[in-house]
């Protein structure tokens, strides 16, 4: 049953594996300007062809993989993070911390959430940690919305009147008891927002808001080429399809995980 | 000595209403007081929705109180603070209706069990293990428990397992409420004795939360008896039993199945229980009770003393 879960879980895992190695692979340099092979169609040398300044497109969206895949997971941990301290907080207090707390959440959500992340991105010094910093920006709320409705339902369990009982104090109740019955919920809904925020970063990339060029990001790659998609299609073609699939495989990743822990 | 010292409690829930409507409460515990006393198991009895889980909440300090006084050693509890606080939670431990939420299904028993201590900063950490298998032992379970989580155990263990945990911080009294009420009839009579053991060992005080009146008999020296957040009679457990005053006990200890009248007819009680509202006026067991005189529909009784006992009902009334 979770057999798709592992076999996108490997795909992703390999890109991001060779990604990181790249430099020992013996893979032609990424960066390299080659004016003898400009615009060549896929052989033997170059899998993928080479683009218009003669760089092979191969090795640029293996080497371009820990960047998309890096930024999305880290984002998605941050949003993780933000959003299960902040639902946490605010459904075991409630009151007058949560209506806050929720305003605030209710403010973020207001704005399309690309836009809000152009925003950020444009604010901020362009780089790697800017677009983290977008991408977390923007996703949090929905971790914060869920931890919170889950940990109003645990708030009234007896476990938690016990625990009072014994005498922990807040701080203690929400660390030992109520976080680590959030913790499988925030993987769930990691798993299910990690197809969305490759395709948010890829799209920061395409307007060139993202990780600036020379860095291959596959984003960039398809929107700098993307004037010869009649003439020379691999150009696009290839960085394109590594997106799709990185964007399917974490979807796979997420159906599967929330099917595993049966959380819909 | 008075361990719990009850007086005039009351505890009302607001009702929601709407924007201009007059605020309406729910009065779920009204003007109840009685005492805890050292070594003593002090019953409280009655049927669903009569008020006596609120109580135990508030002697938790889990829910405040409305008005009243809750008295532990003459210290009101909802005035304590800091040190003081941390000392009546190590005085005073709940043990829980149901055994299948009241303990975290995420944590293994031995930090389930060894939580009271850490808070409560008792003795070092290397000793925790004895310690705790020492209470674990006491309760009738194996040591090997603790390295498992709470679902791989039956009701009966984890009712154990929660026992164990409220003996941790060697309290002065247990409130335990309905402890065998979500267990099989088996289970119970070995929870039952082991209560009784504990009672008879640890020298605590025990307050007993219960609809079951076979249970309360076998363990309670005194017993109040609720109906609808108040007090209808209260007295020591032989004297209720041989002469329950009010209809309402007289009512309850009926109802109780018994072996030997297994073929008898019961008393119908199956007149719901009325509305709060329409029972400002009159005595509030009217509709359900066979003895009711004229004054029960005009006035609603106070509780008085009677033949040494607390009753609440126009028939002792001798005025």
């Amino acid at each position: 049953m979770y057999k798709s879960g592992r076999i996108s879980l490997f795909i992703i895992c390999t890109f991001f594996i060779l990604s990181i190695f790249s430099p020992i692979l013996h893979l032609q340099d990424p960066y390299e300007i080659k004016l003898d092979s400009l615009n060549m169609s896929p052989d033997i040398n170059h899998f993928f062809g080479t683009d218009n300044k003669g760089r092979d497109i191969f090795s640029r969206v293996i080497y371009g993989a820990k960047f998309s895949i890096g930024i999305t997971i880290v984002s998605a941990v941050i949003s993780a993070i933000i959003g299960l301290s902040v639902g946490i907080i605010s459904g075991y207090f409630g009151g007058r911390i949560d209506n806050v707390l929720m305003s605030l959440v209710d403010f973020v959500l207001s704005f399309p959430s690309l836009l809000l992340a152009i925003a950020i991105s444009i604010v901020l010094p362009s780089g790697v940690y800017t677009v983290m910093i977008a991408l977390a920006a923007v996703n949090w709320t929905s971790f914060a919305r869920l931890i919170r409705g889950h940990v109003m339902t645990i708030r009234g369990m007896a476990f938690i009147d016990a625990a009072r009982a014994i005498g922990c104090g807040n701080l203690r109740i929400l660390i030992r008891h109520i976080a680590p019955q959030c913790v499988t919920l925030s993987l769930v809904m990691m798993g299910i927002k990690l197809g969305g925020l490759i395709l948010t970063e890829a799209a920061l990339s395409f307007l060139g808001l993202g990780v600036q060029p020379p860095t291959p990001t596959w984003g960039y790659m398809v929107s700098a080429n993307r004037a010869y998609i009649l003439t020379s299609p691999w150009m696009v073609i290839f960085p394109g399809a590594a997106i799709s699939i990185t964007a399917l495989c974490f979807n796979i990743i997420g159906e599967n995980l929330s099917k595993k822990y049966e959380i819909n | 000595m008075t361990v719990i010292e009850v007086k005039n409690l009351k505890k009302y829930f607001p009702i929601k209403t709407g924007l201009f409507k007059q605020k309406s409460f729910f009065k779920a515990v009204d003007d109840v007081s009685f005492k805890i006393n050292q070594h003593k198991v002090h019953a409280l009895v009655g049927e669903s929705g009569c008020g006596k889980t609120t109580i135990s909440r508030m002697l938790l300090r889990l829910i405040h109180k409305t008005n009243g006084d809750i008295l532990f050693k003459g210290r009101e509890i909802f005035d304590l603070k800091g040190a003081e606080l941390k000392a009546y939670r190590r005085a005073v431990q709940i043990v829980f209706q149901d055994p299948y939420a009241s303990l975290n299904p995420r944590m293994k028993i031995l930090n389930t069990l060894s939580e009271p201590l850490v808070v409560h900063n008792i003795s070092n950490k290397k000793d925790y293990l004895d310690i705790v298998k020492h209470a674990v032992n006491r309760v009738g379970l194996d040591s090997d428990v603790l390295t498992r989580y709470p679902h791989e155990f039956s009701g009966g263990q984890r009712q154990r397992i929660c026992i164990a945990r409220a003996l941790m911080l060697s309290p002065e009294l247990i409130v335990a409420d309905e402890p065998l009420s979500s267990l099989d009839v088996s289970i119970q009579a070995q929870i039952l004795n082991l209560l009784k053991g504990l009672m008879d060992d640890e020298k605590l005080s025990l307050f007993l939360i219960s609809h079951d009146l076979n249970v309360v008999r076998y363990l309670s020296d005194e017993i109040t008896v609720m109906y609808l957040g108040k007090i209808v009679e209260q007295a020591n457990t032989v004297e209720l039993f041989n002469k329950p005053l009010h209809p309402y006990t007289q009512m309850l200890i009926d109802a109780a199945p018994k072996i030997s009248n297994i073929k008898k007819k019961y008393i119908q009680t199956t007149e719901t229980i009325p509305s709060k509202e329409a029972t400002i006026y009159s005595c509030p067991l009217l509709p359900r009770c066979s003895k009711n005189i004229d004054i029960c529909s005009k006035i609603a009784p106070a509780l008085i003393k009677y033949d040494g006992r607390l009753v609440s009902c126009h028939l002792y009334n001798k005025s």
